[in-house]
């Protein structure tokens, strides 16, 4: 019985310190009209960041160059030396892979990709969500997207500075969005803990 | 009515001239095959300017870069991209050294990582120039005015989902290499053209460590 006492203990702290606290920002209308997706591109051109992308088993580095085809988001990954590592698209519906190298062909790297890019490239205006204070009182948008995870974005000072993801009680990834006076974020960091992966991209 | 005859006839010239790019098969293949082959043999380093364009045809767009390179026989290569970003790619002995403009390097064995094994293949294959009698391609020798142009295929399945064809382009003048050409299955492709090349000048060791 003691053990089943302590295990309820042990769980119920872990949910109080690990669950934050969020503020309901009654007049949201304020913050929603600043809402736009964390790379903004403009239809029929590109940006290209260099990347070093770290997933346990592979370390690869190379260009990720992210085009806007009429709101749908072509996103290619080649090496510097040109060797294409693969080919999506997003849209709201959701994403699709064109072609992947074969090491890099499995489920939970392209989901993380996925994921990822998403997060990046599509407006939060596009679910429905509201304006929340954090403990810090900074802005937070907050959604649930697709596939029914939490999805936070946090502001300074009315730039979306950092996007974290939730499904249950884990943080699934979190991406850092550093600016330099620059239309676009010089530099983007993207972190996930289960599995291990980094993905660390720069502006060129 | 002549000035309309006149530009009929000089269109119509100029239509049936044969393009100055068009590629041909090479007439006498023994003896343009054997001279590539003894180029090849001869070459024991190059060091040269590069600018690469990599067309992505999902986008409709190319993405340019450029650099310097120094190649050396067996298997040593220093890529160097200087532009748009600094990037560094050292092969050598099985190692591959991978650089970053903060300084920050990454080393492994070309064995063994199965991404970097293709495209160390298909690099070190179309620098050496020891092409024709390559094993590992089907190759098709074809000229124009001023290129001999070697066409391959890699046979091996794997290297040709990655690169479906090779083309490099050889100066008829110098027989040196011009510029390199990788399609892939998607129409995708890299051209790489090289300039201010130094051919068999020395290279010291260190180039090739950082």
């Amino acid at each position: 019985m003691n053990r089943y006492l302590t295990l309820f203990l042990v769980f119920s702290a872990f949910i109080l310190f690990a669950c934050d606290t969020y503020k309901l920002i009654k007049d949201n209308n304020i913050y929603k009209k600043e809402l736009s997706a964390p790379i903004k591109i403009e239809e029929g051109s590109n940006v290209v960041y260099k990347a070093n992308v770290d997933l346990s088993v592979e370390k690869l580095s190379g260009l990720f160059v992210i085009f806007n085809a009429d709101s749908l988001f072509k996103v290619s990954f080649i090496s510097e030396m040109g060797i294409k590592f693969f080919d999506m698209t997003i849209d709201e519906e959701g994403y699709e892979f064109i072609y992947c190298m074969e090491p890099l062909d499995k489920r939970i790297i392209l989901n993380t990709f996925a994921n990822y890019f998403t997060a990046l490239l599509q407006n939060p205006k596009y679910y429905k969500g509201d304006f929340y204070y954090d403990k810090k009182n900074t802005p937070v948008y907050k959604i649930k997207d697709n596939s029914n995870r939490r999805r936070y974005y946090y502001f300074e000072e009315s730039i979306m500075n950092k996007i974290k993801t939730k499904r249950y009680l884990r943080n699934r990834f979190s991406i850092e969005l550093f600016y330099n006076d620059k239309k676009h974020p010089e530099k983007i960091i993207f972190l996930q803990n289960i599995p291990d992966f980094k993905i660390e991209m720069n502006l060129i | 009515m002549n000035k309309i005859l006149i530009a009929f006839l000089l269109l119509s010239a100029v239509l049936a001239a044969p393009a100055k790019s068009e590629f041909r098969p090479v007439q006498n293949e023994k003896e343009v095959g054997g001279k590539l082959d003894n180029m090849a043999k001869s070459l024991q380093s190059i060091q040269s300017n590069f600018h690469q364009e990599r067309y992505i045809h999902f986008m409709n767009t190319s993405i340019d870069s450029e650099g310097k390179f120094w190649f050396k026989k067996e298997n040593s290569l220093r890529w160097e991209y200087t532009s748009p970003f600094k990037y560094t790619v050292i092969i050598n002995r099985g190692i591959v050294i991978l650089s970053d403009h903060d300084g920050n390097a990454n080393q492994f064995q070309v064995e063994g990582n199965k991404i970097f094994e293709q495209v160390n293949n298909i690099i070190v294959a179309a620098m050496s120039g020891d092409i024709v009698n390559n094993e590992d391609f089907e190759v098709q020798l074809l000229e124009n005015n001023d290129y001999y142009l070697v066409k391959l295929k890699p046979l091996d399945k794997e290297v040709s989902k990655v690169v479906y064809e090779m083309e490099i382009f050889f100066e008829k003048s110098s027989l040196e290499i011009a510029k390199i050409k990788m399609n892939e299955p998607s129409d995708d492709y890299t051209l790489i053209r090289y300039s201010n090349r130094k051919i068999n000048e020395p290279i010291p060791d260190s180039v090739f460590g950082l």
